[in-house]
């Protein structure tokens, strides 16, 4: 068994017809865990990352945690992730993702099973299904970065409806689901970003839902405080309401929304979510990964309330800490992301769990009864679990050396050689690796594969079918094939950028250093090929894109650079030529975009648009835009002409294009 | 840079002390300025009245274009709301002089304001997260918290910059049409946004197009201004722009707000290069 096939199988999920294996090495990717969850049967826990992939680890009857498989789907970060369907019928659970993405994963077998992308972005998605009065599978209900709640069909991901606010509508950051046993009906309560409950019936308002009614808000009231993370109804009292603030958290009386308790926070600490644990019993968690149980006791009489506005005087409650949970001190990864789940069912586990950015998982085992110590001090509840993917690697790591040694080069002597870049050639069955050290090597890449899966190293070091490329002194960064990309270019040419800025120019065949470069602009982040359709002077250009926000155009051909346009403000993000106009578009992380004649190394116009950009580059094989920079170009070059222009390399005008989108 | 692979271990502890410093000093020095800053912008923006702040305050705008006088408009905001509206139309045939106005019930929300707000309000948030107690531990982590922040500041701007694309059939449907008293005449549609720093008040004047018209008819797509001769399809009839005015005024804290928030990402690019100037020592290490 090798740390690939048991650890890792990536998926691609949407198009079931094709189907790709992942190869790591001895380092487990990044996955910095932007939400978690456990499914309702305590066998899984599943983590979103930063990076965008989901991970599903498999939860033992003795609450330990072995990753399981990452799921390949989104794009962007993970924002959040929900249950999906009445786990017992259907193991599904759906995942938001930053860029509007929403896709619903069956987590028994890892695949997608739906998949949308909406112009919204849910920061929270609750699963609503009442058997009794509705047909299909149920609703998601999501809230996030839009006015109000939103309503998508759990099977089809398609928008059903809104609740809708008659009162100040705002996002809404933090909603829950009350079943209220006592009236047999579910209401949605639901905090705005302005700091309002509000209070949309539920189950009750099914069929208007269904005709697409409108749907207010039976009740709202404000909070007097910002930044809601959570919260949650009492549904063992029925009457209390857990409020989670950033600063503070706050218990109200459900029944008239009077508050009993705020408890603030200490300096530097800030709650992020919390959870009813039975009758009077909280747990109360905090963006530094820290639990807290508390016990809330009946005071007799309020203090908080004034008697002289009129209402009558009433019970109210205090917290006393009971437990806390521990933490690792040592390595602190902030934000965590935590949970709760008390599952009803045999072996009847209460747990407290946490998500890392660093990528580790902690499990708490949190006592049904929980207690302080004898002499009232609070009770520590220790670590029951700890787990990263890398421990996960490393498990099977003895195992799997040899496999994953003949991935990482051919280091006979050598210790350890990271690869850090690398480029698959089809056509000549070449994989190209470029290594931390300056190194470049080829092998034969299928013959590598097959080794790497089927058999030991050994056979692959004897067969002499690998190079050894030596000219770079820093760490390779980025390599090209151009011939690939575009077919005019020379079959020999190879190119390879570092650390240091350097670009080696190689012939493939014969191993010989043909140029180097050497840009001085940074580490070289990506090499391109200009499009078949640039025509200017000859078509043995490529991009260079380095990281201190600059593009160097090189010409191969003639080994001279053609342009090198620097000074952009913000990280280049990607470049295109344009086929008629002499021009290099820059578009730059923030959104803005530089036009830069190739032969005068002007900047002839810069644009700072929202999303300019993209809309050039989703119209680019329209040629819609084509018309429209060249109207602009034109608009500038007559400027050019007739005032003179200053001549350099910086930034010569600011255009701000007012009303563009129409244009477009 | 040329020397990294050559530093001696002298120099690698100067390195070191330097990002140590970075880290525990500097890093912080730069939050506080992003706080700063974008506390100013957020004061910008108007907080909704609760109950205990009172309603927010209000502001008239004037609304004219250079070109003609004929329309002209009194647009009235509170917070992120249009709670009066006031245009006259003169009519480009008969000079004939149209009025209508909100009804008094009626509030009207600018979506990319709030919208706009909130973004902010997401990034102090993160920011005020990591005061001066917290120690960063990692170079990598600066760089995903300057992401993030990044990440909705320029959300906010876009918000802002790039009002909603509308079709016209979308128009004639919008809540803006039946804000007004006495009702809109049928062969009149509006629409206000903001554009950048203006906040924008256009009218559009349509008139039907005869079954028995020679005309090809073409619907047309989405846009935030349409052109006159735009077409489209509504109830049972086909109707054509066949004017379009547009007025506009600037609103000097939105004009404010887009200087600090530019000001801010661009504070946030650097400190992110500060970062990794340290990165291409440490390359592919976690530092």
């Amino acid at each position: 068994m090798t740390t690939e096939t048991s650890c890792q199988q990536g998926r691609v999920s949407m198009q079931s017809s094709l189907q790709a294996v992942v190869l790591w090495g001895k380092k487990a990717p990044q996955h910095s865990v932007t939400a978690i969850m456990i499914t309702d049967d305590q066998q899984t826990v599943v983590t979103g990352s930063h990076e965008g992939q989901l991970c599903l680890w498999t939860l033992s009857p003795e609450l330990k945690i072995s990753a399981k498989g990452l799921l390949f789907g989104h794009l962007a970060p993970v924002k959040c992730l929900a249950r999906a369907r009445d786990f017992s019928k259907q193991p599904y659970v759906v995942s938001a993702a930053e860029n509007g993405e929403m896709c619903i994963w069956d987590v028994t077998s890892g695949q997608c099973v739906e998949k949308s992308t909406l112009p919204y972005r849910h920061t929270a998605v609750c699963y609503y299904h009442c058997s009794s009065r509705m047909t299909g599978e149920g609703w998601l209900l999501c809230c996030g970065e839009y006015q109000d709640v939103l309503i998508i069909d759990a099977k089809t991901l398609a928008v059903v409806h809104t609740f809708t606010s008659s009162q100040s509508p705002d996002w809404v950051s933090c909603m829950s689901i009350v079943h209220s046993m006592r009236i047999q009906e579910d209401s949605l309560l639901a905090v705005s970003v302005a700091g309002e409950l509000k209070v949309w019936d539920l189950s009750s308002s099914i069929n208007s839902i269904q005709e697409k009614q409108d749907v207010f808000e039976k009740e709202s009231k404000w909070l007097d405080a910002l930044d809601c993370r959570t919260i949650r109804f009492c549904m063992y009292t029925e009457r209390l309401l857990l409020v989670v603030f950033s600063k503070c958290w706050k218990v109200y009386d459900y029944c008239d929304f009077s508050l009993l308790w705020t408890e603030a926070s200490g300096r530097g600490q800030f709650f992020a979510g919390g959870e009813v644990l039975s009758a009077h019993r909280v747990i109360i968690w905090t963006e530094d990964g820290h639990g807290s149980i508390y016990q809330l006791l009946n005071s007799g009489v309020s203090k908080s309330m004034h008697p002289a506005d009129g209402r009558t005087l009433k019970e109210t409650v205090y917290p006393h800490l009971l437990c806390s949970t521990s933490v690792q001190e040592d390595k602190q990864s902030y934000p965590y992301v935590m949970g709760y789940m008390n599952e009803r069912k045999d072996p009847f586990y209460k747990v407290l769990f946490s998500g890392e950015m660093s990528g580790r998982i902690t499990l708490w085992h949190i006592p049904d009864v929980p207690v302080s110590e004898f002499d009232g001090s609070p009770r520590e509840i220790p670590i029951t679990t700890s787990w990263t993917l890398q421990d996960s690697f490393d498990q099977h790591h003895m195992l799997s050396q040899n496999t994953t040694s003949c991935f990482s080069g051919f280091q006979d002597e050598m210790e350890t050689v990271v690869i850090t870049s690398s480029e698959y050639v089809p056509t000549l069955d070449k994989l190209i690796c470029g290594c931390e050290d300056g190194t470049i090597f080829i092998i034969q890449a299928l013959n590598a594969a097959k080794v790497g899966l089927l058999e030991g190293s050994s056979s692959l070091k004897d067969s002499h079918s690998h190079k050894i490329l030596k000219g770079h002194h820093h760490c390779v960064t980025s390599l090209l094939y151009p011939h690939g990309v575009s077919s005019k270019l020379d079959q020999s040419w190879m190119v390879s950028g570092d650390q240091d800025s350097c670009v080696i120019l190689w012939d493939i065949f014969t191993e010989e250093i043909l140029h180097k470069f050497f840009l001085e602009a940074g580490p070289v982040t990506s090499l391109l090929v200009s499009p078949e359709n640039y025509r200017l002077r000859s078509d043995q250009a490529i991009g260079c894109v380095c990281s201190h926000h600059a593009v160097v155009l090189l010409h191969l051909g003639e080994r001279r650079s053609l342009l090198s346009a620097r000074k952009h403000l913000f990280p280049v993000r990607r470049i295109r030529w344009h086929p008629l106009e002499n021009v290099l578009i820059v578009g730059c992380a923030d959104d803005s975009a530089y036009i830069w004649e190739i032969e005068t190394e002007l900047v002839l116009q810069f644009l700072l648009l929202g999303q300019v950009f993209p809309l050039v580059e989703s119209n680019w094989k329209s040629g819609m835009q084509d018309v429209l920079i060249s109207v602009s170009l034109g608009d500038k070059r007559r400027a050019q002409k007739e005032k003179g222009w200053p001549v350099s390399w910086t930034v010569v005008n600011l255009v701000v294009i007012r009303d563009m989108p129409y244009g477009l | 840079m040329a020397t990294a692979m050559a530093a001696t271990a002298a120099e690698r502890a100067v390195l070191e002390e330097e990002f140590r410093w970075l880290l525990a000093d500097e890093v912080h020095a730069v939050l506080r300025q992003l706080q700063d800053i974008l506390k100013e912008a957020s004061l910008r923006f108007t907080l909704p009245g609760s109950s205990a702040e009172g309603p927010a305050k209000q502001e008239n705008f004037i609304l004219g274009s250079c070109g003609t006088d004929q329309v002209k408009s009194v647009l009235t905001l509170q917070g992120n709301a249009l709670s009066q509206a006031d245009v006259n139309l003169k009519m480009p045939r008969n000079n004939q002089l149209l009025h209508f106005a909100f009804r008094e019930d009626k509030q009207w929300k600018l979506q990319q304001i709030q919208d706009a707000r909130n973004h902010v309000s997401q990034a102090i948030y993160l920011l005020t997260n990591r005061d001066q107690s917290y120690q960063f531990q990692t170079g990598a982590e600066v760089l995903k918290l300057m992401d993030a922040v990044m990440l909705q500041l320029t959300r906010a701007r876009n918000r802002l910059t790039t009002p909603a694309t509308l079709t016209l059939p979308e128009l004639a449907a919008s809540g803006l049409t039946r804000m007004f008293a006495p009702t809109l005449p049928s062969d009149l549609l509006v629409n206000v946004y903001i554009n950048l720093n203006k906040l924008c008040l256009t009218v559009y004047q349509l008139h039907v197009l005869q079954p028995n018209s020679t005309k090809n008819f073409r619907p047309a797509g989405g846009a935030v201004l349409h052109s006159p001769g735009a077409m489209f399809e509504w109830g049972s009839q086909r109707l054509e722009v066949s004017h379009v005015h547009k007025v506009e005024c600037v609103i000097p804290w939105l004009n404010d707000a887009l200087v600090f928030f530019t000001v801010s990402l661009q504070l946030c690019q650097q400190l992110k290069d500060k970062i990794s100037v340290f990165s291409s020592y440490w390359s592919y290490r976690s530092f």
